[in-house]
């Protein structure tokens, strides 16, 4: 810990300068990126920013919903509203980082992030960045990283609203949100609560689903103060309490597990900015427990972790600058399955990241970052991203991004320390990826468009996977080699049909195809599709706007997933197309709408024996008073 | 023949609990009449099918049983759906073939399906609030008895394990006898039932119990990791430990009547075949003679991942050995011929637990000399 203390200490002191405009923001975004840094050094990367209309539409429901419908993410959900892990770009759920105000908050025991515990509510803003990029993200972005963001408005007027929302199944959903600024003060609160039976009819036998009920409130409160027009302090807390009963396969009917998750994350960060410098240091103190009983049997830890960061960026020219990055985490983990009832580790990482254009408009961007853990063999993580724009006129812009890095996942608490099975000198996972993007803008008359196609080939050595050895004793190790290549496309269109009626769509379609090429533990996956993958994805939205209502049409259309590693069939999950409807009035003060999901009550799992409901329904009320300021 | 395996992968499991488990007990449906023939002048006994049970994968409720026919050495994966349109259950720990019925025994299902074990046709479910993480079970007329591990106690281990009885008439629980914990493998000889436990090495003990009046009458202490009870054809009862030793039970003292050291580890699932005991130690399978004490090797194996079921086809000799690989991947089977040759290898369903030799006296037609 002192050690990492004084790795800050080392970049006190500098001068410093307000940020520059934001790279790769597509012509139709309507979530503005206002707070991540992180994003704003990653020329050579597409970014997803999910609608504010798809964010609307599954409040309620977990940041997974939005991210499945607008990007190639599959999410494992095992059951409704059950553990929720991602797959992103054919790697497994601990190699995509999730960052909340750029900490990472993926389990350090699991090593990936449940997203079932992440409420719509709980967020401001959602953003994703497809490809690898631990020189960004930090350990373990392999596929991507999803980034979650509660930025404060220092000039904003006060907007107090309220919304409640009641749907199938018992679900019941609460929210109180606030923001403003006053003088020197900005604030962003956000206060919710849900709950849900969650007895549907699992339509694969006609039974009632038993043992599923959940129950969750939170909040994120931030807060800054301006100490003096350069010099501005923010505090953020964040606080989820999460209950869920753990929905059983299909068949079992046993009312005997549950789990309860508290998280507690919270941060102060003091931001000085100069004329030519920025200078940001902060730390975070961030707890995350579980609790999980079966019968009388109970299985606890909990995770104490404190990190602090310090970044300084300067302008060295008009058209260049540089940031340089330290960070320290100090974990602590008790847990009983470990040796000795816990473990501890510290991290340590330095970065430097250059920006800059070359010429003729040519952005690009170099990082380098070195993360040190005794005991773990961690590469130099560099990454090189440029962005051209090849043709640009006033209504139409023609772009190609190219990147490619080399990254790394360190092994989790659980793979170092748990008692006679883990092994502290596990080497870290490492990636290789490679990619390049088209994107185009045009606009014709009152026609908006957007296109994009990526194409990307990334290679996983040392994967980490727990198996057998010779006395049958489960232990983790690096053995599998994995390649992971495809294509994303996405494309959206939005045009007035008259005064004022408006039509919006987008589309997207993933390509994915991620085998495994060497594996020590099972010959018979070898050349094989990873498990939960989908080899085909294909997401579309459509929109129409009329006054104040709107209709909004969501599509998902998943293809055949394997569930085993040497893709069986008899196993694999069939492919399934889901429909989505929402109906909304929306005034200056109120916002009523009505959703149907599942509405042709299709049949499909996203594990393995757990099922998923049919058609189910959801009114909305929300009410907004607004303050002049 | 009940091998245990506790699974730590890392990530879900914690939440999961974790906990995977196997057991494996192969059987034949050889009416007793057929028994003893093996060859006339005009029928000859053949095994005509193989059913394989698979375990499924740990809260996957995707339990499978699949069918392989030696002859035309043809593998149908998905035998039971094909009849019933849906995976048998959760966890299939063990089947018992008994008098033209399979009954299946589900640990995570908390329940016993019951086949007809000529079409695989699912006749009944049998659940009950007393049955919660069941093992194994064993048929005596119109009674069954189910060994049940109960719940967990405050540290995943068991507090309330019990024999459950169970009325096959009605298909219901009708009682309990009350053991001590961590039961397994259950087998009726006479009027004593034996039941072992084990529960991942926690106990070494073989409990009797009178099952004139549901009393126990013993619970002795044995070598280490007490798995399978095998019948001999003299009826005797053979305990095989997984450390590496074949105990001969004397039912009448409650007692050992014999051990057999194996020098070594062994496999927990055994089979007999022509008054020899067949086991697997390491990748070689051997047979501990019943007359003559001698041990012989059969076969060599080619490097078994995750050893999860072991069986003799009662006719041909020939060695089916079920690899669980990963646990969560299909596993592999490997079929060697009684002289050790590899006969036949493929991937079957997740974690193949039992084999059940279906066989059939069929007329022999010798050529007519011209």
């Amino acid at each position: 810990m002192r050690l990492g203390i004084l790795f800050l200490l080392l970049f006190f002191g500098y001068e410093i300068v307000a940020q520059n405009s934001q790279d790769s923001i597509p012509v139709l975004k309507e979530v503005s990126v206002s707070g991540n840094f992180e994003k704003q050094f990653l020329p050579g990367n597409n970014i997803i920013l999910p609608k504010a209309k798809t964010l609307d539409f599954y409040s309620g429901e977990n940041i997974s919903s939005v991210l499945s419908q607008n990007s190639s993410i599959y999410f494992k959900e095992y059951g409704n509203g059950m553990l929720t892990t991602i797959a992103f770009r054919g790697t497994s759920a601990s190699q995509t980082a999730v960052l909340w105000n750029n900490f990472n908050i993926n389990s350090f025991t699991l090593g990936q992030t449940d997203f079932s515990l992440i409420p719509v509510e709980a967020i401001s803003e959602i953003s994703v960045i497809p490809g690898s990029g631990s020189s960004m993200g930090g350990n373990g972005a392999f596929g991507g990283a999803v980034l979650l963001e509660n930025p404060l408005q220092f000039k904003s007027g006060h907007q107090l609203s309220f919304g409640q929302q009641i749907g199938s199944f018992g679900q019941l959903n609460s929210t109180l949100s606030a923001h403003g600024s006053n003088g020197d003060w900005a604030y962003s609160s956000k206060l919710y609560w849900g709950r849900a039976e969650n007895d549907f009819e699992i339509l694969q036998t006609g039974d009632k689903q038993n043992n599923a009920s959940f129950d969750r409130w939170g909040i994120n409160q931030n807060i800054g103060y301006k100490i003096s027009p350069n010099n501005t302090l923010k505090l953020a807390v964040w606080y989820n309490d999460n209950f869920r009963e753990i929905q059983p396969p299909i068949g079992s009917n046993r009312d005997i597990n549950e789990q309860s998750d508290y998280n507690l994350r919270t941060h102060l960060n003091y931001e000085r900015t100069e004329e030519k410098s920025h200078l940001n240091i902060g730390t975070g103190y961030f707890i995350d427990e579980m609790d999980y009983r079966l019968n009388q049997a109970v299985s606890y830890f909990i995770v104490n972790r404190w990190e602090s960061f310090a970044d300084f960026k300067y302008h060295f020219s008009s058209k260049h600058q540089v940031q340089l990055s330290t960070r320290h985490n100090h974990i602590k983990a008790k847990n009983q399955s470990y040796e000795f009832g816990s473990a501890q580790e510290e991290r340590y990482s330095v970065r430097a990241l250059f920006k800059g254009e070359i010429f003729m408009d040519i952005d690009y961007a170099f990082h380098l970052r070195q993360q040190i853990v005794p005991g773990v063999t961690i590469p130099i993580s560099p990454y090189i991203g440029i962005s051209t724009p090849f043709f640009k006129t006033t209504n139409h812009q023609l772009n190609l991004k190219v990147n490619t890095s080399y990254n790394y996942r360190l092994p989790t608490l659980n793979d170092r320390f748990w008692n006679e099975a883990g092994r502290p000198n596990l080497n870290s996972e490492t990636s290789w990826n490679k990619e390049a993007s088209l994107s185009s803008q045009h606009r014709w008359n009152d026609i908006k468009s957007m296109f994009s196609i990526t194409a990307y080939h990334n290679q996983v050595d040392n994967w980490i996977q727990w198996i057998p050895d010779n006395n049958s004793q489960w232990r983790p190790r690096n053995i599998k080699k994995v390649l992971a290549r495809g294509i994303e496309t996405s494309a959206s269109v939005e045009f007035p049909v008259a005064s004022e009626l408006k039509f919006e769509a987008n589309g997207q379609y993933s390509y994915t195809k991620s085998t495994v090429q060497e594996s020590e533990g099972n010959q018979n996956e070898i050349g094989k599709q990873l498990i939960y993958t989908p080899l085909h994805k294909a997401n579309a939205s459509a929109s129409i706007i009329w006054k104040e209502f709107s209709i909004d049409v969501f599509q998902q259309r998943t293809g055949k997933v394997f569930t085993t590693n040497s893709n069986s069939e008899v196993f694999a999950l069939q492919p399934f197309f889901l429909t989505d409807l929402g109906l909304n009035w929306k005034s200056n003060l109120w916002h009523l709408s009505a959703k149907a999901q599942n509405l042709f009550n299709q049949e499909y799992s996203l594990y393995s024996g757990y099922a998923m409901p049919g058609r189910n329904y959801q009114l909305t009320i929300q009410y907004k008073i607004n303050f002049k300021k | 023949m009940i091998n245990f395996n506790l699974a730590k992968n890392s990530a879900y499991l914690i939440l999961c609990l974790l906990l995977i488990f196997t057991a494996c007990k192969e059987d034949e449906v050889t009416p007793d009449d057929e028994a003893e023939i093996v060859e006339s002048d005009s029928l000859v006994l053949i095994t005509t099918n193989i059913l394989i049970f698979h375990e499924g994968g740990f809260q996957a409720n995707n339990a499978t049983i699949g069918s392989y026919n030696p002859i035309t050495q043809e593998y149908q994966s998905t035998s039971f759906r094909d009849e019933n349109g849906s995976f048998i259950g959760d966890v299939q720990q063990s089947v018992l073939s008994n008098n033209g019925i399979f009954y299946s025994v589900l640990n995570g299902s908390n329940a016993i399906k019951v086949l007809d074990s000529a079409s695989l046709s699912l006749s009944v479910t049998i659940e009950d609030e007393a049955i919660d993480k069941p093992r194994n079970i064993a048929v005596a007329g119109d009674k069954a008895y189910l060994s049940n591990w109960g719940p967990y106690n405050d540290n995943f281990g068991l507090s309330d394990s019990r024999i459950l009885t169970i009325d096959l008439n009605n298909n219901s629980v009708t009682g309990s006898i009350d053991t001590q914990e961590g039961l397994e493998d259950v087998q009726i000889i006479g009027n004593t039932l034996l039941a072992t436990r084990f529960f991942f090495g926690s106990y070494q003990h073989l409990t009797f119990i009178n099952l004139d009046n549901n009393e126990i009458l013993n619970d002795i202490e044995l070598p280490a990791g007490p798995e399978e009870i095998l019948m001999d054809a003299s009826g005797n009862a053979w305990v095989v430990c997984n450390s590496g030793a074949l105990l001969k039970i004397d039912i009448e003292n409650t007692s050992i009547a014999e051990t057999v050291e194996l020098g070594g580890e062994i496999y927990g699932d055994a089979d007999i075949y022509e008054n020899a005991i067949y086991f697997l130690q390491n990748n070689e399978v051997k047979a501990y003679n019943l007359s003559s004490g001698s041990i012989t090797s059969i076969a060599t194996t080619k490097a078994i991942q995750t050893p999860y079921a072991f069986a003799v086809d009662p006719v041909s000799g020939a060695i089916y050995i079920g690899d669980g690989v990963d646990f969560s991947d299909g596993g592999t089977v490997l079929i060697y011929s009684r002289d050790g040759d590899l006969i036949n290898e493929f991937v079957s369903g997740i974690l193949p637990t039992q084999f059940v030799f279906e066989t059939e006296l069929q007329v022999f037609e010798e050529e007519e000399e011209d």
